[in-house]
Order: structure tokens, then sequence, then C-alpha cells
């Protein structure tokens, strides 16, 4: 709960953001905020085909992705592991978002120790 | 007729602040021109495929070591490579200046071809 007030406190601190989503490094949402997108699988399988294009260039790791559409912008900051969304109108500050890395980090701290002590279900019978 | 020599020329007059290399090349990947660093076309218009919508205008991938942006040229692409010491927003005016002044002379060509 904790984890989704503070990534909506993030969302209601930079205006014009509709959506922020994270996702671990399989493609699998953990948490969200904001407006359902019916697109985000999609999204995340693009962007997945993007850091795996520009891994070819030899310029290191992924940081992070703009991509600036007709009425709205797509941001994306890469963390070990894990990926936060971020839909926005045209007209939101792209820096500010940029920033919200430093924000977002604790966050994303605390949702790795989340699934650290998650006990893993078996499916054995005993 | 597009005289590589001048296309050159324009690419060219990006490539500083730490700006390294322009280039300009079909979205098959095919070069038309390019100035600066040697950069692979196939890889950015592999990119910029992953979200190739008609309403894509501009695209920008932060990476450890560099930055790349891209934009829609006529039916070209347009990508600048700069050092990761380069200013984001320095790369997207450059990028949007230089895809604006192109816009006109490249959709000349496409119409003749």
């Amino acid at each position: 709960m904790e984890i989704v007030r503070s990534l909506e406190d993030v969302r209601n601190s930079i205006e014009g953001v509709s959506s922020i989503f994270i996702a671990d490094k399989d493609g699998a949402v953990v948490c969200s905020v904001g407006d359902e997108l019916r697109q985000r699988s999609a999204i995340i399988q693009s962007h997945r085909n993007v850091v795996e294009q520009a891994s070819r260039l030899q310029m290191g790791g992924h940081k992070a992705s703009m991509f600036f559409f007709d009425p709205t912008q797509l941001i994306i900051l890469s963390f070990p592991s894990f990926c936060a969304f971020f839909l926005a109108s045209h007209q939101t500050n792209t820096g500010q978002i940029l920033h919200s890395r430093r924000q977002l980090e604790p966050i994303i701290s605390e949702i790795r120790a989340v699934i650290a002590t998650e006990t893993p279900i078996s499916l054995d019978y005993d | 007729m597009l005289k590589q020599k001048a296309l050159i020329q324009v690419l060219e007059q990006a490539n500083t602040n730490e700006v390294t290399s322009a280039i300009l090349f079909n979205k098959e990947g095919l070069l038309l021109g390019q100035s600066g660093e040697e950069v692979s076309p196939t890889w950015i218009s592999s990119i910029w495929a992953c979200f190739d919508r008609r309403d894509l205008n501009e695209s920008i991938i932060v990476m450890d070591e560099g930055i790349i942006g891209i934009a829609p040229v006529a039916n070209m692409l347009l990508a600048l490579k700069a050092s990761k010491k380069a200013e984001i927003g320095m790369v997207r005016a450059k990028l949007r200046a230089m895809a604006k002044y192109l816009e006109g002379p490249i959709s000349m060509i496409e119409r003749d071809v």
C-alpha cells in the first residue's frame, strides 16, 4: 500500500502524468497508478525490443527512453531488474520526469525488498 | 537530384557540443548520408520500428555511454549520436532543427523518385 501511495505521490508531483507503472525484468507489471492502459503489455514488449536493439550499438546499458507522440509522451526509466513507464501529455516537463528517478529509487528498493521476503509457493504435496 | 556532398555538409553542422555523428537513412536501414563517427543505421531503424506509429515525432534513447536521438524526415529517418556528456535538451534541439531543415529537400527527392 505504501509503495502505491509513494508512486501516486510521484505522479501527483508532475503535472500532466496520467499513468505510471513499474514492470520487472520479465515484463510483469509490479505496481501501477493512474489510468489503466489497454496497451500496457504492448508497450513493455516494444521497450524490451528497443533495449535489445540498442545493446547492439555498443553504448553500454540502457538508462532511459523518450518517445514523443502527437498528443502524448512515453518516458521509460531503467533500474536494475525494473523499469518505470510514464505516460504523460505532450506539454509535461520531460526533465521533471527524468529527475523523478531519485524519488523512484527508494520505491524500487522497497519493491525489491518485498519480493525478496515473499516465501516461494511450493506445488509439491507432502 | 540529391547532392551527396551538400547533404554531408549539412549533417556535419550538427557535430558540435558532444554530438559526434549525424546520419540520414531510410526506414529499412539503408544509408543516404553520414558525418562523424560511424553508427549502424540498421540498429537505429530497428529501434525506431519498435514504436513506429504515424504519430511518433521523435525518440531519444539514453545509454550509459551516450545518447541517440531519432526523428523522421519525410519518409526517412535522421539520427544524432552524442556522448554521455551531452545535454539531452541540446541533442533534441539539434535534432528538431536539422529535421526541419532537411524536410523540404528530402520530400522533393521522394517526389522525384
